[in-house]
């Protein structure tokens, strides 16, 4: 009887297993809404594969905000946890779940019955910088990628994750916010310029819409009438902690107080935020051994949630995360703290040096991840031929030329995937090019000329050098040219470069003039030092390390050694006195994030060869013995 | 027994209403049971369904009508606590199992029932039905929905969507 109503927007359901069944029955949307709006998540993107009338009703708004609001009210899931990690060897970076059994059953949590999933892995975000927002914000979790400046915004539970136009500025926060009128998510971004000595704060806000035609041109918009005067000192303060330590932006306070002394923890709850006026919610007591080393001790730790359902929020378990990447459930009730997750069970962390948090809360939800206009086009056919066209081209002409023909083109040619393409291109199965060093034209010192055109051409009499040169092998792309003078790091096949004034060449010339150190005994050893280049993988980031000897002698065996570095692209130098073993004056070899020396033996308590490394992410130095036949 | 004429409303013989299915049988239930209903409770309110006239359910055939009331039947006492909260754990437990038991039942059955659920309007009802046929399907191909449903076999154009989708969202399909 029913099949008489049966109209377009009604399913027509036929029960399989029944010959007695009626011929067909009708399932109206509301009873399907109800059934699908139990599903989790997983059920209802497969279900999308159904039949177009499911796939219309499963991607509806409507659907989708049923479905979080019955998620969250329901709380029948265990919570999950969203865990950023790097891959082997900090080459991308992968973003983990682990569901948590509830608090009641946490003895099983505690014995790693926790279950880690790979969601997605980002696999531009290099480097050991990528953070997470604690907490998602309708839906959506934010990460922020310090290395490149890059912002990425995710929906853990459908997968779906895309990385925000690019916006380059070197003092910036940003965070995600729910536009609850224009129901759409937002992400702003606070960056801070300097203009002739004064200090600018700028505000912008990115929309996340399915079509953003209209913003295609300027897809970071500024919010009308700029940052007001009074808020700029607080937003100096939110800038500086995001940029300066690479921590999340405006959300991660440390709970801990500045006492040394104290040895508890307090949650403070902003109750009213237009009174700023706070409670103490709860005070953890952390005088015994365990709390004291794993909440006391950690560079930070943070609240990410509570355990449980939004009516006895009150009473339900708050989950604390640590930098040492451990997430402990404290009970208020029991006044208990307990383990209930550690990165350390995830594949690949054993890399992880405690970091800032990497833990995210997150709720079951359809929110979509619109792609940015900029992704899209990147992915578009047209682009793709236009990329393997521009791949065939010299990187030069790529670099100075290409890059100005249109800013379809500039931006495809700054983007990740084609460096990483052009990369691979270029040096795939083919033999590295060998090029000489020579004096440089106009503003540059020094110059590359292939060796085969070299001796083509015929010797240029002009850029011969005529003083002492020594280059590095190249390291990540660049090659290290040392002089007595200076270090400069070049890219030998766009033949810009950058120069360097090191510590080990400073007290180089002063011991000189005193006329205490002997000539460079050391056909690659120049200005009395040894210099090499690597690459911080943890960082992304090239580093030159120099070795110097502030005394050495052959007779005594006694010396006197100090190992400089200096990021490439950062201020930051520091020096280590205390190396396992002296080092000779061959430069060193570079493999994976550790720089590789061979000791003198002439120098020193031993008298024997070895191997010192040197690994530039944890700045650890280690010593591998020679083969017996070599040591000696 | 001799019903004692009292104010508080909660005792007496138990007022009884009829139902009459699509196939004319006729089903005598305590008012409380059939006021599970929103549909039926308004009538029952005002006095319908009693005597010799009962409510007719043109929508709901016999057999289906008398799963349902089973259901009515076993919850009226709990609904009529008003959410139970002086309910013991061991009632709970009692009307748990009760309803596992309830929903373990064929695939047409189950489908008659969620239509009578929503047609009358019985919310504990639709909920246990919706969630029997979220845990039926939950694990389920696109595929094996569409047999378990008796959908016509897709279209080699639906087919390529449905493969394009599975590329896409493979991890779903694990």
């Amino acid at each position: 009887m029913m099949t008489a109503e049966n109209t377009s927007n009604k399913v027509v359901v036929t029960p399989s297993s029944s010959a007695l069944a009626p011929s067909a029955v009708v399932l109206p949307d509301e009873i399907l809404t109800a059934v699908f709006l139990l599903l989790p998540v997983k059920s209802i993107l497969r279900f999308r594969a159904v039949c177009r009338s499911w796939a219309a009703l499963l991607s509806s708004a409507e659907f989708c905000n049923l479905h979080m609001t019955a998620q969250t009210e329901e709380s029948t899931t265990p919570p999950k946890l969203l865990f950023v990690s790097p891959t082997a060897n900090f080459d991308a970076t992968a973003v983990y779940s682990c569901s948590l059994s509830s608090s009641s059953s946490s003895s099983s949590a505690r014995h790693g019955d926790a279950t880690d999933h790979l969601l997605f892995t980002l696999p531009y975000a290099r480097g050991n910088s990528v953070n997470v927002a604690p907490a998602p914000c309708h839906g959506l979790t934010l990460l922020h990628d310090a290395t490149r400046w890059a912002h990425y915004v995710c929906n853990p539970a459908t997968r779906a994750v895309t990385r925000l136009p690019r916006r380059d500025a070197l003092y910036s926060a940003a965070g995600i916010g729910f536009d609850a009128a224009a129901r759409k998510h937002k992400a702003v971004l606070l960056s801070q310029h300097t203009w002739y000595e004064s200090l600018f704060i700028t505000c912008e806000v990115y929309t996340l819409v399915d079509d953003d035609g209209g913003y295609h041109h300027q897809p970071w918009r500024p919010v009308a009438g700029g940052v007001p005067a009074a808020f700029r000192n607080l937003a100096h303060a939110a800038i500086f902690p995001a940029s300066c330590t690479r921590s999340p932006p405006l959300f991660a306070d440390d709970l801990r107080r500045c006492d040394p002394d104290s040895s508890a923890l307090e949650i403070w709850k902003l109750i009213d935020y237009s009174s700023s006026e706070w409670s103490l919610n709860y005070r953890i007591d952390c005088s015994g051994p365990v709390a004291a080393r794993d909440l006391l001790r950690p560079k930070a730790v943070t609240v990410i949630g509570s355990v449980g359902n939004s009516k006895s929020s009150e009473r339900s378990p708050i989950l604390i995360a640590t930098s040492k990447h451990k997430v402990f459930a404290y009970d208020p009730i029991y006044e208990s703290l307990e383990v209930v997750h550690t990165a350390m069970e995830i594949q690949g962390s054993h890399q992880i040096q405690p970091s800032n948090v990497r833990f995210s809360f997150f709720i079951e939800s359809l929110v979509p991840v619109y792609k940015a206009k900029e992704e899209i086009d990147l992915s578009s056919p047209l682009a793709e031929a236009t990329k393997e066209i521009l791949l065939r081209l010299p990187a030069k002409s790529v670099v100075q030329n290409c890059r100005r023909v249109s800013k379809q083109w500039r931006r495809l040619i700054s983007s990740d995937s084609f460096a990483d393409a052009f990369f691979l291109h270029k040096n795939l199965g083919r033999r590295p090019k060998i090029m000489l060093v020579v004096w440089g034209s106009g503003p540059r010192e020094f110059g590359f000329t292939p060796l085969h055109d070299w001796l083509q051409e015929g010797p240029d009499q002009g850029s011969w050098l005529d003083t002492k040169v020594v280059c590095s092998k190249p390291c990540h792309g660049l090659n290290l040219v040392s002089t007595e003078k200076r270090d400069y790091l070049y890219n030998p096949s766009l033949g810009l470069g950058r120069s360097y004034t090191m510590q080990g060449m400073i007290r180089h010339r002063t011991s000189k003039s005193s006329g205490s150190v002997q000539p460079d005994d050391h056909p690659f050893a120049v200005g009395g030092r040894n210099v090499g280049l690597g690459f911080n993988l943890s960082k992304q980031g090239h580093v030159i390390a120099e070795f110097f000897y502030d005394e050495k002698n052959y007779r005594s065996r006694e010396y006197k050694l100090t190992l400089f570095l200096r990021g490439c692209y950062s201020q930051q130098q520091e020096c280590f006195s205390s190396t396992p073993l002296p080092v000779n004056d061959m430069p060193p070899a570079y493999l994976e994030g550790t720089l590789y020396w061979m000791s003198d033996p002439r120098l020193g308590q031993s008298d024997s060869r070895a191997i010192v490394s040197f690994n530039i992410g944890a700045k650890a130095f280690g010593v591998i013995p020679c083969p017996s036949s070599i040591s000696t | 027994m001799a019903a004692p004429e009292s104010g508080d409303g909660n005792n007496g013989a138990a007022r009884m209403v009829t139902l009459i299915s699509s196939d004319n049988t006729r089903f005598e239930v305590e008012a409380a049971a059939a006021s599970l209903s929103q549909t039926l409770q308004l009538t029952i309110l005002d006095g319908g369904g009693g005597g010799g006239d009962g409510i007719p359910l043109p929508n709901v055939d016999s057999a289906t009508l008398s799963k349902v009331l089973e259901y009515c039947i076993k919850h009226a006492p709990a609904a009529a606590n008003g959410g139970a909260p002086n309910a013991t754990a061991v009632d709970r437990a009692e009307l748990e199992r009760f309803d596992n038991e309830f929903v373990n039942i064929d695939q047409s059955v189950l489908y008659s029932l969620i239509m009578a659920a929503h047609n009358l309007e019985i919310e504990g009802l639709q909920s246990l039905v919706a969630k029997k046929v979220a845990d039926m399907i939950k694990g389920k191909s696109p595929m094996e929905i569409r047999r378990t449903l008796g959908f016509p076999d897709p279209t080699p154009e639906e087919q390529a969507e449905m493969n394009a989708h599975m590329l896409e969202y493979g991890w779903a399909y694990e």
